[in-house]
């Protein structure tokens, strides 16, 4: 449809008075652009709310401590070894009364058989699971970082920013006992993830 | 501002935007800006507002069986917002079909559907059937028993399509039966086929209806206008009112959710959405196989009488008589569904179902907010309720001989006379003196419809318990508070610490013989603890304990029970009629135990914590 763009004159009707007809009409246009603004954003703003929601949600608190294996299962060679840990599990909805949650390396010695170290598999570069070589160091098969048996970076090169993230241990009644955690990726200091 | 504009210019340029927009707001309207004009407006703006409420209601919508419904309550009641979004949702969508109404009505009324727009109506017509199908797949995408049901009978009515209809029903379900894969389906249609025809179709309806113009009413004498600005205030003006609506509904009523699917569970309160009520009245008054005339034919007619109006209206009484087709139309389904919900709300059946059913979405509601929801799904959370349980379980096996406070557990009163004792608040001290009093054994709430009227037991409290001087009152009111402590009722157990003494003193009247310790002497036919002997009544060790009461539902004709003497009732273990969990449930609920939440002062229940009951 051809249309052409119109003269105010066409919408004053008759019986106006000039200078009244321009202002109602601007009052008409304002309106029309506030009103139709607010009703077009309305829905939106309510569903970008509730978009957002993983925002305002709270954090669980203090993590507690989860049994991960018994003492006997962990071999005092000085090398990690990976075991999983399983917790009870809320995503979103359901209640996952126990559920693998992650994985966690742990390592003892001969020296000191009754200390566990705990180290976090996940590459503080970019979070990939990093492997243990057979010599108790390890490596991220992303990016190459290259990690220490402690966790500390071996090679300078590496692009993490950080060590291996080490993680509370406790020993009870013959069980390993892991305060188990995830931190945020990419920073210089380990920050729990909570 | 030059600098603005420059780039606007060059903009423009590339993209010719500002004739775009120009041929959006400078569309002509003979006779100016009027409000009859509003309704396209606010049906577009329904639709995009359902659009918006529906991707962000997708971030969080699980399409299967065990999530479903769990997704739907997570939205509903733990994500901030989340029910004022699905309220928004809910109810502009029969604010859409409330306008579709009003739209159809005025273009037939004003005769805007004549030459040379005839194929624009048609391109309403399917628009309109478009909506009723957006309506129809979203009711079931919650997976509520409402939905569920309500979803079936319109699937199955599908089914009587002539020729293909089971390979239809087959179709549209994705199989055999209700599933993840008819949610899948339903929410592929729901979330995409059918908006995305939505919007073609409205393209097209746009485009023709640009293309002959609005058809203007009575514009002579009046100044014409463009869209811009003063219809486009009208309708703002209009969808403003659509919105504010729309929100006073979702704070007022919040968009209903009840309890999970489950094909196992009546659900007598099943009804399609309010703007489907007067086919399923039209339905009713179709028997037997005639059902095809209200499901299929009728409304088949109705909607060819509708599709033929264009050239029915080139005459002069064509018009007219279109517009009195339409007004009747709207009429006639407007008193069909008066005539549904009258006779809903005059239909006892109806009301407790749909008491019962709010009962079990209220209870479900409490549980996954303090339990969590299984990995399973919600399903269970209500199938191992004793306090959702036991009222059924009561009413299907209990209630053609016993009584619940009067009712069948549920709040139905059967026709048929009791012929058992009324078991509300059995075993607590209340229902004992009540039982033991010589006015009422042989009233129908205990022993009065049973084969036990005439038995000793009557006769001890019609003759001895009648005149027991009022030392042996006190001592039956002691023996009394010590029988019900054996229950160990979890209402009453503040009152048995407290009158631990009389408890004590009351187990030994209930045991010592009327001469020596001048004691009641149950123990001459009933076994207590270590005194008297199994066989001749029934058992009062651990008498109203859960324990006890599991023992005589499973074997009433054990001898711990009512041995050979026992009336008509069935041993339910024993036989086989009802398992250990049934019978559990049976006995929590009529011992008054289930799980209870832990409630603020508000009365509103703490997430997460609960009391250790049931």
């Amino acid at each position: 449809m051809e249309t052409s763009n119109p003269s105010t004159e066409t919408s004053i009707s008759p019986e106006q008075g000039p200078g009244e007809a321009p202002r109602r009409e601007f009052l008409t246009k304002v309106m029309a652009v506030s009103l139709g603004t607010a009703v077009s954003v309305g829905p939106l703003v309510v569903g970008s709310y509730v978009a957002l929601d993983p925002l305002r949600k709270k954090s669980v608190g203090a993590t507690p401590f989860l049994p991960v294996t018994s003492l006997e299962a962990l071999p005092p060679d000085g090398l990690p070894h990976l075991f999983r840990v399983v917790s009870t599990l809320t995503d979103a909805w359901t209640r996952y009364p126990k559920i693998p949650i992650g994985a966690i390396y742990l390592r003892r010695t001969k020296e000191n058989p009754e200390k566990v170290e705990a180290i976090h598999p996940t590459c503080p570069h970019l979070g990939c699971f990093v492997n243990a070589r057979g010599d108790g160091t390890f490596h991220c098969p992303c990016h190459d970082s290259d990690f220490q048996t402690d966790g500390s970076i071996r090679n300078p090169q590496s692009p993490s920013p950080r060590g291996l993230d080490r993680l509370e241990t406790r020993i009870e009644d013959g069980k390993v006992l892991v305060q188990f955690m995830n931190f945020e990726p990419g920073v210089k200091e380990p920050k729990p993830i909570l | 501002m030059p600098f603005f504009r420059s780039i606007l210019d060059t903009v423009d340029h590339r993209t010719g935007f500002r004739s775009i927009i120009k041929g959006v707001l400078y569309e002509h309207i003979p006779g100016g800006a009027r409000w009859r004009y509003v309704w396209g407006s606010t049906l577009v703006f329904s639709f995009m507002t359902q659009l918006v409420t529906g991707l962000f209601l997708w971030m969080y919508y699980s399409p299967s069986a065990q999530t479903a419904w769990e997704s739907v309550y997570y939205i509903q009641y733990q994500v901030g917002g989340g029910w004022l979004l699905r309220g928004i949702h809910h109810y502009t969508a029969q604010a859409m079909i409330i306008l579709l109404a009003l739209h159809v009505l005025q273009v037939v009324l004003d005769g805007a559907y004549r030459a040379p727009r005839e194929f624009n109506f048609w391109v309403g017509l399917l628009l309109l059937l478009i909506v009723f199908g957006l309506g129809l797949t979203g009711y079931l995408l919650p997976w509520d028993q409402k939905g569920y049901w309500a979803t079936k009978v319109a699937t199955n009515l599908a089914s009587l399509t002539p020729g293909a209809g089971e390979a239809l029903r087959r179709v549209a379900i994705g199989g055999s039966d209700y599933g993840h894969l008819t949610l899948t389906r339903f929410f592929a249609l729901h979330a995409g086929l059918l908006p995305g025809l939505f919007i073609m179709v409205t393209a097209l309806h746009v485009y023709l209806f640009r293309r002959h113009g609005i058809h203007a009413k009575k514009a002579e004498g009046r100044m014409d206008t463009y869209f811009w600005s003063e219809q486009v205030l009208k309708d703002a003006v209009a969808c403003l009112a659509v919105l504010a609506t729309v929100l006073f509904f979702s704070f007022w009523h919040p968009a209903p959710l009840m309890a999970p699917a489950n094909p196992s569970e009546p659900y007598s309160a099943a009804r399609p959405e309010w703007y489907f009520l007067f086919l399923y009245q039209l339905l009713k008054f179709f028997p037997g196989e005639s059902t095809i005339w209200g499901a299929i034919y009728i409304p088949g007619i109705v909607f060819a009488v509708l599709a033929l109006m264009p050239l029915v209206g080139q005459a002069r009484i064509g018009h007219a008589f279109n517009r009195f087709v339409i007004v009747a139309l709207l009429i006639g389904s407007g008193v069909l569904t008066w005539i549904a919900l009258q006779h809903d709300r005059q239909n006892e059946e109806y009301l407790l179902a749909l008491r019962a059913a709010e009962r079990d979405a209220e209870r479900v509601h409490v549980l996954a907010s303090t339990l969590g929801i299984p990995p399973g799904g919600a399903g269970p959370l209500l199938r191992d309720d004793a306090y959702t349980q036991g009222p059924k379980l009561f009413a299907k096996y209990c209630s053609s001989c016993h009584r619940f406070d009067g009712h069948d557990g549920t709040g139905k009163v059967p026709r048929e006379k009791p012929s058992g004792s009324d078991l509300k608040d059995f075993g607590t001290r209340r229902w004992l003196t009540e039982f033991l009093r010589p006015e009422w054994i042989d009233h129908e709430k205990f022993f009065g419809a049973t084969a036990f009227k005439e038995g000793d037991m009557t006769d001890f409290v019609k003759k001895t318990i009648a005149a027991y001087s009022d030392e042996e009152k006190v001592k039956l009111a002691k023996a009394v508070k010590a029988l019900s402590a054996e229950a160990r009722l979890k209402a009453q157990a503040e009152l048995d610490r407290q009158d631990a003494q009389e408890i004590e003193d009351g187990r030994l009247y209930l045991t010592a013989r009327k001469g020596e310790e001048k004691g009641l002497n149950c123990t001459r036919c009933h076994k207590f603890g270590e005194k008297g002997k199994l066989g001749r009544a029934p058992d009062l060790t651990g008498y109203g304990s859960k324990e006890w009461i599991e023992g005589i539902i499973s074997d009433p004709s054990h001898e711990r029970f009512y041995n050979e003497d026992n009336d008509r009732m069935p041993r339910f273990r024993t036989q086989g009629i009802l398992d250990e969990t049934s019978i559990g449930q049976l006995a929590d609920w009529l011992r008054g135990e289930w799980f209870e939440p832990l409630r603020g002062n508000d009365g509103r229940v703490i997430p997460g914590q609960h009391t250790d009951g049931g």
